[in-house]
């Protein structure tokens, strides 16, 4: 199977959940509170970017206060459009406001291994087991396949199997070789490994300039070390976001905590755009970030990730929001109901980035066939996020009056020329009902592992040149030794 | 006091058209009904149409409906009204701003509940359907039947299957299956024994009509007859094209919304003109050719496109919509339902589709299940929370506590976090345990769970009865309606 373009259709509808009333007075509220109560920011080095900016700075307390001016004035150097490129061009995303991205994955612990034998439905209670390299290639031989999605989550799963050590850096030197799509970079990174992952980027891209012009790596800052790892991707132009710090507990309200939220993302671009300006920085609303999975779960994610793209877009910044992780610990019913509804928050707010397609168990559980489930659950609400254009050739009054009362349409000229742009399902069955009793009873989830089964078998994904290969092996082992010795 | 029906009031509104649009629609609506016009067959409704303008063509028993006939006709139509329960307490307003869930209707099979496989519905099964509705407060009116009686004459089919449902749910009826003036007048005669009488029943409507168009551009004379009925004594009634685009509609979106809304407003002016003020509303179930086996989709973006533009449209001549939700393809409560029932409950709640039918078949309406329809339930209260949408204000905001906590400090202990904790979406399906205690304790899913919940109602449930001496009346008048159907 060759790989088919990328399909991120511009939206044309748009749900949103805040008055333009209450965006503002959100944003003011986040503004009050950053000059005010201050933010936590728990890199030495930002704080200093504050400082210097005149920013009250307690460096005790790792308090800053930011004045509302010196916020908006950071706000507005950071760049609304970027680019995800691809390692292969063809793969390049645009993130313009327009569209939702969809990244699979990532940084599952264990894997529903349903490749293993026959293509048959996986079901959790046989297949849960720690995940390992191989096991990161193969979701990111599907994930390259799958033309609804945009980008990896790197790593989709992680590999247990390598050394703790040197396993982050491994881990995004298998996601390269392994998909010719565009790597986020979603583990938590100390400032070396930042600073080799950009490197790694650079070979992947060709030298420094063509990294700037089309970045094939970015980052989602996690963990204490967020907003450096984030200044040194900035500092190269490769995108990121991050939060300030690692916010406490979530209040038990949605617009406390967006309030909450938006103060630590305001606060990192804050740092970021001061320290670089014009670095492509992104609004990253992520529960898993926050540690508020209890809150933000349920019809609660998809509200927040939908008012989160308003306040994304009333800062000016992109917004990445990984609403699709279903609790449920397998496919099916469930995984699907909950993955409807974030699919619809991101795809119709639209959120520039939604990850998390593949997961399970709240992010515990990487499950290919769930991959491929939730690429045809996202390619359905991005065919509605497209809407119904309205024009004379849409409307077709000469057609319906040529059909007239009780006529036909199929065979119609109008229908011709538009038969193409009706969407066309994967894994839906339509069938009838006796021919669906003869054939097994197959259900979407058996059609996943089936087409799961085939992209594995036949789906070739463009290696890296032999010297890219040699040196990101290099650097891999070059920081993996370094961490041995000290 | 339990709660009977709870619909949902959404606070979150969502446009898939623009204004412009409507207009754009609206006006290719009234140049097809003018110019091309719309088949009418029945003799009595050519009459109304002719006496108030229109041109009508009795040889191809269509009618020109002018577009100030039209409009004029369709401002007569109440914006508000209610639909009565037997119980005061599930009578339900509607008035654009609450939507009602039913059941899905007129499917032909059900799971058995001994023995799993999917066998021919009967007249028990239409009334235990009942029994089931009338347990779920999700639920708001019956609709259907769900299942057709279809061991009983088919003539007075419709009217075994009123008796089984009056007799078993008190919420309001809407019936789908009565078609002809006869049965019609029949059935409100039922509801008459009900109430008290047909004065009492005008006051307390516990009934109302739906039918089906004929596709494209037209409408079934007995269908007409029957709505012709319920509007004389003052039910409500309306009138569900399905044009399928690339098949009875245009392939484009827009032509085939032009198309549905061509033939549902031609039933309402019709409606109007025949007796001016009767509620009327707009019904809708779009849907796309199957492309592969030529049948409709059963589920697929463009149908919940198509409902969320139809149910806009139906406001715009401010009338109320009925709109086909959930009622997925699927065979079997899968990962397939969810998708569709998700995707189709949101569109049809975030456009404010005032009633939406709805839950409990699979397979395209097909076959009843009631654990698929208690899942349903789970899906719709999800739908309820968000379309609640967020409140910002200064108790939400509660600036004051966050500076309290700081950054790091717990939200747990103070008063603002339970008083707003209960706000919090509970699933009574959804499994979120963590992966070991799910295996442990035997990998039960949703849909064990809900298995459990519709064997509880079914086995225990009891709905609020008839008197006797109502339930022997309604016996009389189905029996007369036989004898009269075999000629006796």
């Amino acid at each position: 199977m060759t790989a088919r373009d990328t399909v991120a259709p511009p939206a044309r509808l748009r749900l949103r959940v805040l008055s333009a009333a209450d965006v503002d007075r959100l944003h003011a509220a986040t503004l009050d509170h950053l000059a005010q109560t201050g933010a936590l920011v728990e890199s030495a080095a930002a704080l200093d970017v504050l400082a210097h900016a005149g920013a009250g700075v307690d460096r005790t307390q790792r308090m800053a206060k930011l004045p509302a001016a010196l916020v908006e004035r950071a706000l507005a150097q950071a760049p609304r459009s970027f680019v995800l490129a691809g390692r292969r061009p063809e793969n390049d995303m645009a993130v313009d406001g327009r569209r939702c991205l969809l990244g699979a994955g990532g940084l599952a612990a264990k894997v529903l291994d349903e490749t293993g034998g026959d293509a048959r439905p996986g079901t959790a209670a046989d297949f849960a087991r720690p995940a390992t390299a191989a096991d990161l290639t193969v979701a990111c031989t599907v994930a390259d396949y799958l033309p609804e999605v945009a980008f990896v989550l790197a790593p989709p799963v992680r590999a247990l199997d390598v050394p703790d050590g040197a396993r982050t850096l491994r881990e995004l030197e298998l996601c390269l070789g392994a998909t010719g799509k565009h790597v986020q970079l979603g583990t938590p990174l100390s400032p070396a490994e930042a600073a080799a992952a950009v490197a790694m980027a650079t070979v992947v891209a060709g030298s420094a300039a063509e990294m700037r012009r089309r970045p094939p790596l970015s980052l989602r800052g996690m963990g204490p070390c967020a907003l450096d790892a984030a200044l040194v991707f900035a500092a190269h132009g490769l995108p990121s976001g991050a939060l300030a710090a690692t916010p406490g507990p979530a209040p038990e309200d949605l617009t406390a905590a967006l309030v909450h939220l938006n103060a630590a993302v305001l606060a990192a671009a804050t740092v970021v755009q001061l320290a670089h300006p014009g670095a492509p920085f992104f609004y990253a609303a992520q529960p898993e970030l926050l540690g508020w999975r209890a809150l933000l779960r349920g019809p609660a994610a998809s509200l927040f990730a939908l008012a989160c793209s308003q306040l994304a877009e009333r800062c000016g910044l992109p917004l990445s929001s990984s609403v699709m992780t279903t609790a449920a610990p397998q496919s099916g019913w469930q995984a699907s109901a909950e993955n409807a509804f974030a699919a619809s928050s991101g795809t119709w707010a639209p959120s520039d980035m939604l990850v998390g397609a593949g997961l399970l168990g709240g992010g515990a559980l990487y499950s290919h066939q769930q991959m491929v489930l939730d690429s045809e659950t996202f390619s359905w609400t991005a065919k509605i996020a497209q809407g119904i254009a309205v024009d004379d050739e849409t409307i077709a009054l000469e057609t319906i009056r040529e059909v007239g009362m009780g006529g036909n349409y199929l065979s119609a000229r109008h229908t011709r020329a538009h038969i193409k742009d009706v969407w066309r399902p994967r894994l839906l069955d339509r069938s009838p009902w006796d021919a669906w009793v003869r054939g097994g009873k197959p259900g979407a989830c058996q059609r996943a592992s089936e087409l799961t089964h085939e992209i594995l078998t036949t789906h070739q994904v463009p290696p890296l040149a032999p010297g890219q290969t040699a040196e990101l092996a290099r650097i891999v082992a070059e920081v993996g030794h370094g961490k041995e010795t000290t | 006091m339990t709660l009977r029906i709870d619909p949902i009031v959404p606070r979150l509104q969502w446009d898939v058209l623009s204004s412009a649009e409507i207009e754009r629609i609206n006006e290719a609506t009234l140049t097809i009904m003018e110019g091309t016009g719309i088949r009418f067959p029945s003799p009595r409704a050519l009459d109304v149409l002719e006496k108030a303008g229109c041109q009508v063509d009795r040889a191809r028993q269509l009618a020109k409906l002018p577009r100030a006939v039209v409009m004029e006709a369709v401002a007569q139509a109440p914006r508000e009204y209610v639909l009565a329960g037997r119980d005061p307490a599930c009578d339900m307003l509607i008035d654009g701003r609450h939507c009602y869930l039913s059941n899905d209707g007129s499917g032909v099979f059900v799971f058995d509940r001994v023995t799993g496989e999917k066998r021919p519905s009967t007249k028990a099964d239409a009334a235990e359907s009942a029994r089931f509705v009338d347990a779920l407060p999700a639920v708001s009116y019956y609709w259907g039947p769900v299942v057709t009686s279809q061991d009983v004459p088919p003539a007075t089919k419709a009217l075994h299957d009123a008796e089984a449902v009056f007799a078993n749910t008190s919420k309001h009826f809407q019936t789908v299956t009565t078609v002809g003036e006869k049965p019609a007048r029949y059935l409100v005669e039922m509801a008459a024994a009900i109430v008290g009488g047909t004065d009492e029943l005008r006051r307390r409507p516990i009934l109302s009509f739906m039918q089906c168009a004929v596709d494209p551009l037209g409408h079934d004379g007995p269908n007409l007859e029957a709505n012709l009925v319920a509007a004389e004594h003052g039910l409500a009634s309306g009138f569900m094209p399905m044009p399928l685009a690339a098949g009875t509609g245009p392939a484009t979106l827009a032509g085939n919304l032009v198309v549905q809304n061509a033939e549902a407003l031609s039933g309402v002016v019709l409606l109007q003109l025949a007796y001016p003020g009767a509620p009327c509303f707009f019904a809708g179930a779009p849907s796309v050719i199957d492309l592969k086996t030529g049948g409709y989709t059963g589920g697929s973006p463009e149908d919940y496109l198509l409902a969320a533009a139809s149910t806009q449209l139906a406001h715009f001549y401010g009338l109320p919509m009925a709109m086909g939700t959930m009622a997925t393809g699927a065979k079997e409560p899968d990962w397939q339902a969810a998708v569709d029932d998700s995707l189709s409950t949101f569109a049809s709640v975030m456009t404010n589709a005032d009633m939406m039918n709805g839950c409990g078949l699979l397979n395209g309406s097909k076959i009843l299940s009631y654990p698929h329809m208690v899942m349903e339930t789970e899906i719709y209260s999800i739908v309820q929370r968000m379309a609640a949408g967020i409140v910002v204000d200064d108790e939400t905001l509660a600036l004051d506590v966050i500076a309290r906590v700081g950054a790091n400090g717990t939200y747990l202990a103070e008063k603002h976090t339970r008083r707003h904790m209960k706000e919090i979406w509970q699933p009574t399906l959804f499994d979120r345990t963590p992966y070991d205690v799910w295996l442990r304790g035997g990998k039960k899913g949703a849909l064990a769970r809900a298995t459990e919940i519709a064997d509880e109602i079914l086995t225990n449930y009891r709905p609020e009865p008839l008197a006797d001496d109502v339930l022997a009346e309604l016996r009389t008048i189905v029996a007369r309606a036989d004898a009269e159907a075999a000629g006796r």
